[in-house]
């Protein structure tokens, strides 16, 4: 203690300043921040431009549950040779002008190699010249317009386009149901207005015949007046081409309506929110899975487990499931571009366009063609009851 | 019998619209002021109230008081925090200061609430009254009589007690009413708070309508509700009901003969129209009685 004091004095400190100095040293020595260790290896990056807030924050919220699943399995192992991955957050609204000066941002940021999003077809090609000009992958795995990728080869889609998700619908509800007169509501989106002309091809090339197309903007709740028109017109099918909070608006005022018929919808509404907000009134809406829950693969099993026990719920959506397989497919490129000793922005772009048979979630496997959409989309029909999709069979 | 059908859930969206333009002529009457947070006071009343009937399991009536309550607190407030400083100068200042409102308190929502929409409990189909091929749910009616009730007690204490009359003379003429001894900072805020009351009650019964709480609910509704109280006459708390019940049917009754894709286009072309040719609404007049 005096040559403490001594020691003090002689450098002219105040004891109590030189007390806490040698107790902080010692603590750095003993617990070294985590930052510390961390720092001698760089983590990899990757960007997230998504709604997280505004209109669509509840499907931006679905993507963190896939990303933080994604990562925590990277991570724990210790990341990529040594390097963990990151995420970085950008929230965009899906808003087609917040999504371009994100991608400025985004496109700039020299750390990040690849941009995952946006959630809307509209907000994703807004973005997409930007990212092409930088030479960034944006893998949009939510959209599901048939012409997505075509600003350049820069744009993934993970999705099975609306031609295919048409045709699938269709399938189910003309050969099985044997319908004649369908009805069309779609959202005035981009996405809406894809699934609109595709469903309406893929029926008319089978002789049904369309009632009526009717169009909502992403705003709009009340469906009642709309709804109260195409019941007069009796169609014998009604497709939507929404999201599940709309579908589940749109069928809770159809059954006040005393609306009775079959309604159909594309993968957008596959999630176990749909039944927390549309209840009873829900059964019997048939739409596409995109992962096949009749048959899991283990890969899916494990994934599903995780994602029970951590967010209390029965069984992932499309959202997450489609956030989870994307984070990977990316992680994926640049440990093959790790391999081969280069990591930037083109390894990883060559890597994933090189992806084949890569076991995912969303689908078993997942090839990339050479317009960067899934080589081989499957698409499993689901029927909602009491709570749960259940595969469909027919009745 | 579909156009009646048709008839009914205009009058339910326009009653909607309705509780909110009544607030804004209120507000703009006395005040010559906009402000732009008031779809998000009817966004707080509706959460309120959800977290009344579900948090605590309590009866819709209840739920309905507790909107009302916490909206006219916050409007008090807003009124007390972006428009009473600037009083007397420029209109632009509590503009700013309520848009800044509407951000911050989605945002608010958004993180206490989180980003799903949430449904409401009760369902509404249960009771049904038939006439014809012509049925209007429990709902329905619950939503339009609600509002009805709730704009008829509005005008009753506008006319007949000595706050109305504060309230008339003030919208009359702000300072006059002063000098005349009506202590205006009291009147103000009781516009305030009547307004955010009725955009209360409106954020629950929109929410128990559509079956969906979210932080954006107020946006689009605040937004239609003042179109709909300018082309009643922003200034009379009349015509600006008047505006809101036909904004809803005009949306309803084009959705059935032209396409819903149209229905805004056709609502908002209707709005400019009145307009050029009426500059102070279907109902307003200039330097008249307002309120």
């Amino acid at each position: 203690m005096r040559f403490l004091f001594q020691a003090a004095q002689a450098i002219r400190l105040p004891m109590p300043v030189l007390l806490a100095g040698i107790i902080f040293l010692g603590l750095m020595l003993k617990f070294p921040l985590p930052q510390a260790l961390a720092a001698d290896k760089e983590p990899i990056y990757f960007g997230v431009a998504g709604p997280f807030s505004g209109d669509n924050a509840e499907y931006g919220a679905m993507w963190k549950r896939g990303f933080d699943i994604a990562l925590e399995e990277i991570n724990s192992q210790g990341g990529l040779e040594g390097r963990p991955v990151e995420v970085v957050y950008e929230d965009t609204q899906s808003d087609p002008r917040q999504a371009a000066s994100v991608a400025q941002k985004f496109s700039r940021d020299d750390r990040l190699l690849a941009v995952l999003g946006d959630f809307s077809t509209s907000a994703t090609w807004s973005a997409s010249p930007i990212y092409q000009r930088a030479g960034m992958v944006q893998l949009a795995f939510n959209p599901s317009h048939p012409d997505l990728t075509k600003p350049g080869d820069c744009v993934f889609q993970l999705a099975p386009d609306q031609t295919v998700q048409a045709e699938a619908l269709a399938g189910a509800v003309i050969d099985i149901l044997g319908a004649k007169r369908l009805a069309v509501l779609h959202l005035n989106t981009d996405f809406g207005k894809a699934v609109r002309d595709n469903i309406v091809k893929a029926a008319q090339s089978r002789g049904v015949e369309i009632v009526t197309t009717e169009a909502y903007l992403p705003t709009d709740k009340d469906f009642r007046a709309i709804l109260a028109k195409v019941k007069a017109l009796a169609p014998d099918a009604v497709a939507l081409g929404s999201y599940y909070t709309d579908t589940a608006l749109i069928m809770k005022q159809a059954r006040d309506l005393d609306f009775k018929t079959q309604f159909v919808a594309s993968s957008s509404v596959h999630s176990p929110a749909l039944f927390t907000l549309g209840g009873d009134a829900v059964n019997g809406l048939i739409t596409n899975s995109v992962f096949n829950f009749a048959s899991p693969s283990p890969l899916l099993q494990e994934f599903t487990a995780k994602y029970s026990a951590r967010y209390k719920e029965n069984e992932p959506d499309t959202f997450a499931t489609q956030a989870y397989d994307a984070l990977r497919l990316l992680i994926n490129a640049a440990a093959q571009s790790l391999k081969n000793g280069d990591l930037n922005r083109k390894s990883v772009r060559d890597e994933l366009a090189a992806t084949k048979d890569f076991p995912a979630v969303s689908q078993a496997t997942i090839t990339f063609n050479a317009k960067r959409q899934l080589a081989e989309p499957h698409l499993f029909p689901i029927i909602a009851r009491d709570g749960h999709f259940l595969p469909y069979v027919k009745p | 019998m579909l156009i009646i059908q048709t008839l009914i859930y205009g009058l339910a969206q326009g009653s909607l619209y309705a509780l909110l333009a009544a607030g804004f002529a209120l507000i703009c009457g006395i005040l010559k002021m906009i402000t732009f947070a008031h779809g998000e006071v009817f966004m707080v009343g509706a959460f309120v109230a959800l977290g009344v009937i579900v948090g605590l399991g309590l009866p819709p009536a209840v739920g309905m008081a507790a909107a009302m309550a916490a909206a006219m607190a916050l409007g008090v407030f807003i009124e007390r925090v972006a428009f009473r400083p600037f009083r007397g100068g420029s209109s632009m200042s509590p503009a700013l200061i309520t848009i800044g409102f509407s951000i911050a308190l989605q945002a608010l929502v958004l993180l206490l609430a989180g980003a799903d929409t949430k449904p409401f409990p009760y369902g509404g189909g249960e009771f049904k009254l038939t006439v014809g091929s012509v049925s209007v749910s429990g709902i329905e009616l619950t939503v339009i009589l609600a509002s009805f009730i709730l704009v008829a007690l509005l005008q009753l204490f506008i006319r007949k007690t000595s706050w109305g009359l504060a309230l008339r003379a003030a919208s009359m003429h702000f300072d006059a009413a002063r000098l005349m001894g009506v202590n205006t900072n009291m009147t103000v805020a009781l516009a305030f708070g009547l307004a955010s009351m009725l955009a209360g009650a409106g954020g629950l019964l929109f929410g128990a309508y559509y079956g969906a709480f979210y932080p954006q609910m107020g946006v689009v509704m605040a937004f239609k509700a003042l179109a709909a109280a300018t082309l009643g006459g922003i200034t009379s708390v009349s015509g600006a009901v008047a505006g809101g019940i036909m904004l809803g049917v005009i949306e309803s009754l084009s959705v059935l003969f032209i396409s819903s894709g149209y229905k805004d286009i056709i609502a908002f072309s209707i709005l400019i129209l009145v307009l050029l040719f009426k500059p102070s609404g279907l109902l307003g007049r200039f330097e008249e009685e307002k309120v």
